[in-house]
């Protein structure tokens, strides 16, 4: 007999020999660990500038998505030039190297032509936990932006330490902006500047519900130049009035409406007119006759179409629709301001300190009847003087002719967003089967609620798929279905008007129907299951709701007392009553729901309100057989 | 110029006036080989200026860097039609407003804004194409977003080819002619004189065929819409699609190309990245080679599997052809579907386990021909393995359990590539989706609480093992949150990924004098998802359903209480069944729903019964027993 030996398999198990992950690997908060990071952000002259970084990582699960996906922007004015990442396992053996060749290098844009392009990779499929050796270098040949730096880019992220050392070799002077940051340690050499900031031991943070706002997590900073160049035009950033220039020299020259044929729009304004009649004219005009493209291509990622190409193609992005609304209002004698936002429901303001490139959208804006109208020039469907979560109640950079000045847009108040419904309830005994007659309106951002306003433009069918689709009774026959003329202004209104039934619409309970009221009343807040916050509480946008209910109650039957309503608290209020009657009961229900910051220790008392909304809303109405 | 709305269909806020493609073949004198070449052209009208982004065009090409077949788009023309002060105004689209752009390694996108668009605009564009692809010409697709009055297609194949032309999608009348059209091809091309010389001049000649010129013509054609449970929107249109059968040139002999599945499969076997590359699975190195040998059948197809799923990374890339399959692959750890199956299978035929690829067309990505095969509607290839009683599907660039397929597989049907044992099987066997609730409540003077269970199996666990445990709790919390109870204590116990999550938990809530207890809290259908009317779509589901849920109640002797009723009620065709059944023995009483649905696709007329079965469960599963003090 021949005795094998064999050469044993060992299987090797995915943790750490080392030891030094250990005490990372036990805690279920943790998603990655940046272990050494170095930025080193070079300014050679006032256009150019290179960015480079390196550092390594452990990555724990698959939930650290920034450091598996690494995705480096580019475009006319940045070229990546260099990259190299190695991925080693936990003992440090390499598994795997890619360069700059490896990368997927994708063009990508919703619009019609744009430069901007990404090389990227995705690191799928290793086991984990796994390190990542990363660095690469960007060139910058235009200086509108420079990076900012943020360590801990996402949840679950532990900073052990990360570095940004700028190097000032233009000797330009650099602007910076830190937020929960100390100020940086500067260095002189002999003819430039070196800043460098550190941060230690940062701890992972996850997002509260409540509270998107960056600056209440991590620490970053922000930098800016004084003096920049993009392209052919160089300006100085370190006021807002000085930028402001900057992009009014960009829009020089391209609002002549000479030679062009604006012959039905002069019909249409007369002298008499007063500016909110002429500037609502205008705006409809954009609205019937142009329409949003996006074409970004070089410098033209800042600077407008002329005003004689949007006329003739009949289409520009943001920024050629709204030079050209600004261009044709002058014509007419109002008023009017390009100015630069940053828009976006949850989007930060400019700050009024820190003057940077920060905004992503340009609109118009105009003063009438003593009030700062805003004009949304790329949306065909925007009520005239609307604002909404995508731009109020934020600053704005107004470009006049000295220059740039912020200023603030509006903001609606919670009793101007306000949603009021009103029900009509039939009951048929036999089968439980509904009727309902629902009459709803939206005023104020209430407008952008499940898509109103998009649907209110869609044709009949697809009008009434959007109200099936989303009522809560279920296979309901709608049988007829409304909606009443948006009404236009800073606070819109909108609404219609729905009659469906649906057979077994009431539930039965022995002898009983019930009426769920969460089919009718819905605060559209979910229910608060955590027991704390971490962080302040944030709501943005305040609302407010009315509803009635009448209730046709059927023959035998007599609705149950219910308790009534009445709630004030610093988050809000809540009002409900009964009102029984011969053969009905009507139910009245008012619930307001504050804008405002809170303080950590107030979470109780908010989640209290909000849960007892939600619990309340979710009573049945119980009807009673006369016996 | 005057029309107001579409007449077929007055809702419509643009619609297609007119479209138009001529297909004709043309011999390239450099890459020595037939191209075909279409001319294409649209008309479009937008009534309505919020729709004006029908101008936005875009047209993509396939054209993979490093590759020699190629496909080239020219001559864009494109004009716009306004109705200004009674007379028509035209206006040119210019060369320099249609921009291309390689979006990645495949794919290249020209696009276009066409300009001046406003209420009762029309807008006209036209483009060239020619194009190496010949193996499935181009698909002719009549349907679209919009309306179409007239969609006309007239394609010129000559005698050399022959094409199977499949009519899919929603039916719609077609009409169609046929004529016999002579054509002459004129080449010229370089004299080769072999061993890589090139000779001085050219060879000429011309070649005259006896072609086939068709044309078909749809007209009044609905627009697609969009419905929830519809996943293969590709598959509904109405189009034509080509697959090249064989072709026979002057002086050369038939070469069969497809034709159906028999034809089809052969072809494939004999394919040099896809059937030889079976016999490839000697790779593995010696020590390894021993310890498989030494396992019994069962163990070696677990043992391989993970041995392929642990060796090599999944690029992301589908596929069902591969050149790299076995040695290359192993060693560079990492490939596409196609890389990492057919080196699975590769290997399990080395250690004589009956493997062979199954070949088919993921979710989302439409359904393959019953009949008619086609090259490029395949995008996916799995390993399926015969044992005497059953077959096992694999799929090695996932991270699952064996037999567990990725959701994206349960498409419809596969064909399975065998020398003899070639067919079609059902990538939805064995795919089952099941939640199973336990219930326990105790009623008190004080309280009501529930002492609860639930187990999520296959597919209903598949979706939630990508978390760690803390986070998993915290989610299922959430999801049970919104119920009159407040959760208490909950915690996994153990689970299997794509086999088994289970939860326990406890619920608890305040006792009034009178309560409406609803003893289905949750896990099973509570709210209908069909809600519209009307259906145009194939509903279809990626697998069999299972909602089980079970509650008990013991409650205070002296309590009054009001049950429900039992009842049970069934789909036709045996395609589903629901029973709710309410039973009471010594002071406990026990309720009980359960709900199947036993079949993954409804056809559109089953579409009525489907939506009341599932309200009927959703009313049923609503249902309260009244407990009074």
């Amino acid at each position: 007999m021949i005795l094998r030996f064999y050469f044993l398999f060992i299987v090797v198990v995915s943790f750490d020999l080392n030891g030094q992950f250990e005490k990372y690997l036990g805690r279920s908060d943790i998603n990655s660990v940046l272990l050494e990071d170095v930025t080193v952000f070079k300014i050679y002259d006032v256009e150019s500038s290179e960015k480079t970084r390196s550092y390594k990582a452990l990555i724990l699960n698959e939930k650290a998505s920034d450091l598996r996906n690494l995705v480096l922007h580019y475009d006319q004015f940045r070229t990546v030039d260099f990259f190299d990442l190695k991925v080693k396992n936990s003992q440090g053996i390499e598994l795997d190297r890619f360069k700059l060749r490896d990368l997927n290098d994708y063009g990508y844009t919703s619009g019609i032509a744009s430069d901007n392009r990404a090389k990227h990779i995705s690191l799928e499929n290793y086991d984990y936990p796994f390190i990542v050796e990363v660095e690469y270098s960007i060139r910058n040949n235009g200086s509108l932006f420079y990076p900012a730096w943020m360590p801990q880019r996402e949840e679950g992220m532990l900073v052990k330490e990360s570095k940004l050392i700028v190097e000032d070799v233009a000797a330009n002077g650099i602007r910076y902006y830190p937020v929960s940051l100390e100020d940086p340690l500067v260095r002189d050499t002999v003819s430039w500047k070196k800043y460098v900031w550190k941060v230690k031991d940062l701890e992972p943070y996850q997002y509260d519900r409540w509270n998107s706002r960056l600056e209440d997590y991590t620490s970053y900073v922000l930098l800016a130049p004084f003096n920049f160049k993009m392209g052919d035009y160089s300006g100085k950033m370190d006021s807002w009035k000085s930028f402001g220039s900057w992009i009014g020299e960009l829009n020089a020259d391209r609002s002549s409406l000479q030679g062009l044929d604006l012959s039905e729009l002069d019909s249409m304004i007369t002298s008499d007119m007063g500016d909110k009649e002429k500037t609502a004219i205008v705006y409809h005009y954009l609205q019937n006759h142009t329409r949003y493209v996006s074409i970004q291509l070089g410098i033209g990622g800042w600077q407008p179409f002329p005003v004689s190409y949007v006329h003739q193609k009949k289409y520009g992005d943001c920024k050629a629709l709204s030079n050209y609304a600004v261009a044709l209002l002058d014509r007419y004698g109002v008023k009017a301001y390009y100015a630069l936002i940053n828009a976006g429901k949850y989007a930060s303001t400019l700050q009024e300190g820190f003057p940077s490139a920060h905004f992503n959208h340009a609109v118009a804006l105009v003063a009438l009847d003593g009030d700062t109208t805003l004009l949304e020039c790329t949306s065909q469907i925007n009520p005239f003087g609307y604002s909404g979560t995508f731009t109020s109640n934020r600053n704005a950079l107004l470009i006049t002719e000295e220059g740039g000045t912020l200023v603030k847009t509006k903001k609606c108040l919670p009793e101007e967003n306000l949603q009021s419904t009103n029900y009509q309830l039939s009951i048929g005994t036999n089968d439980r089967s509904i009727a309902v007659e629902m009459e709803r309106t939206y005023e104020g951002i209430a407008i952008e609620e499940s898509r109103f306003l998009s649907n209110y433009y869609e044709n009949e069918q697809e009008n009434r798929e959007w109200f099936t689709d989303g009522n809560r009774f279920g296979s309901i026959h709608l049988s007829d279905f409304q909606l009443f003329p948006v009404e236009e202004g800073r606070i819109p209104k909108g609404g219609y008007l729905a009659r469906f039934e649906k057979s077994g619409g009431v539930r039965k309970a022995g002898s009983r129907l019930l009426i769920d009221q969460a089919n009718f009343f819905d605060c559209s807040l979910d229910k608060i299951t955590t027991d704390s916050v971490e962080r302040s509480i944030r709501i943005p946008y305040g609302f407010s709701q009315q509803d009635s209910l009448l209730i046709n109650v059927p023959e035998g039957f007599y609705p149950k007392s219910l308790e009534e309503v009445d709630v004030e608290t610093p988050y809000g209020k809540f009002h409900k009553k009964y009102i029984p009657s011969e053969g009905q009961l009507l139910i009245v229900r008012n619930f307001v729901f504050y804008d405002g910051v809170y303080g950590v220790e107030q979470f109780e008392g908010f989640k209290e309100f909000v849960n007892n909304v939600i619990s309340n809303d979710r009573q049945k109405i119980v009807l009673l057989g006369n016996t | 110029m005057e029309l107001s709305e579409c007449e077929f269909y007055p809702n419509a806020k643009s619609m297609k006036l007119g479209e138009m493609g001529f297909l004709e073949f043309r011999f390239d004198d450099d890459s020595k080989q037939f191209q075909y070449y279409l001319d294409y052209s649209a008309r479009i009208k937008v009534f309505d200026v919020t729709d004006a982004s029908q101008g936005d065009i875009k047209i993509r090409l396939y054209q993979p860097e490093n590759n020699f077949s190629v496909e080239k788009v020219y001559g864009f023309k494109a004009n716009v039609y306004n109705l200004v002060n009674g007379k028509v105004e035209k206006q040119k689209v210019e060369k320099k407003e249609l921009f291309s752009k390689r979006i990645n390694d495949y794919w290249i996108e020209l696009s276009v804004a066409i300009p001046n668009i406003q209420a009762g605009t029309i807008f006209e564009y036209s483009y060239k194409k020619l194009s190496d692809f010949t193996y499935n010409l181009t698909d002719w697709i009549f349907q679209d977003d919009i309306p179409v009055a007239k969609s006309s297609f007239t394609y010129t194949i000559p005698e050399y080819f022959k094409y199977q032309q499949n009519f899919l999608g929603n039916t719609y009348n077609v009409e169609s002619e046929s004529s016999k059209f002579e054509e002459t091809f004129n080449y010229s091309v370089a004299n080769n004189l072999g061993n890589g010389q090139f000779g001085v001049g050219v060879q000429r000649g011309s070649i005259t065929s006896q072609s086939t010129k068709t044309t078909v013509q749809m007209s009044n054609i609905m627009p697609l819409e969009d419905e929830p449970y519809s996943v293969n929107r590709s598959d509904i249109p109405s189009r034509i699609e080509f697959q090249l059968v064989s072709t026979s040139y002057p002086n050369q002999p038939t070469e069969v190309v497809a034709g159906n599945y028999d034809k089809f499969n052969a072809e494939l076997l004999s394919r040099t990245d896809l059937g030889s590359v079976m016999k490839k699975g000697g790779f593995l190195p010696k020590e390894l080679d021993l310890e498989i040998q030494s396992l019994g059948n069962e163990n070696r197809i677990a043992f391989l599997y993970k041995h392929i799923q642990k060796s090599i990374k999944w690029d992301g890339f589908k596929g069902y052809l591969s050149s790299e399959v076995g040695k290359i692959t192993y060693n560079n750890g990492e490939g596409s579907v196609s890389d990492i199956n057919l080196t699975l299978i590769a290997l399990l035929r080395n250690y004589d386990i009956e493997a062979s690829p199954v070949i088919f067309s993921t979710r989302g990505n439409g359904t393959i021909h019953p009949v008619y095969p086609s090259y490029d509607e395949f995008d996916y290839v799995i390993a399926a393995i015969e044992l005497p009683n059953q077959l096992i599907l694999l799929d090695a660039s996932s991270s699952l359990p064996l037999g567990i397929l990725p959701l994206k597989c349960r498409n419809g049907k596969g064909w399975l590539v065998h020398h003899n044992r070639g067919r079609m099987i059902d990538l939805k066997s064995k795919s089952i989706y099941s939640v199973s609730s336990t219930n326990k409540c105790q009623i008190s003077d004080e309280k009501v609480s529930i002492e609860a269970n639930k187990t999520f199996k296959d597919y209903a666990s598949l979706s939630r093992s990508k978390q760690d445990s803390i986070s998993m709790v915290e989610s299922f919390k959430k999801e049970i949150s919104n119920s009159d109870f407040s959760v208490l204590n909950v915690s996994l116990l153990d689970y299997a990924v794509g086999e088994s999550t289970s939860y326990d938990y406890s619920l608890e809530a305040e006792m009034a004098d009178e309560i409406y207890f609803q003893p289905i809290l949750d896990g099973t259908v509570l709210e209908n998802p069909f809600k519209r009317e009307k259906r145009t779509s194939i509903i279809d589901f990626p697998y069999n359903q299972s909602y089980r849920v079970v509650t008990q109640v013991n409650y205070p002797k002296d309590y009054k209480v009001e049950l429900p009723e039992s009842t049970r009620f069934n789909l036709p065709d045996k395609k589903g069944s629901f029973s709710y059944s309410v039973s009471q023995t010594d002071g406990v009483i026990t309720v009980i729903s359960n709900l199947k649905v036993s079949a993954k696709e409804f056809g559109i007329n089953e579409y009525p019964a489907l939506r009341q079965f599932y309200q009927l469960v959703a009313d049923k599963n609503q249902e309260l027993i009244v407990f009074t003090k």
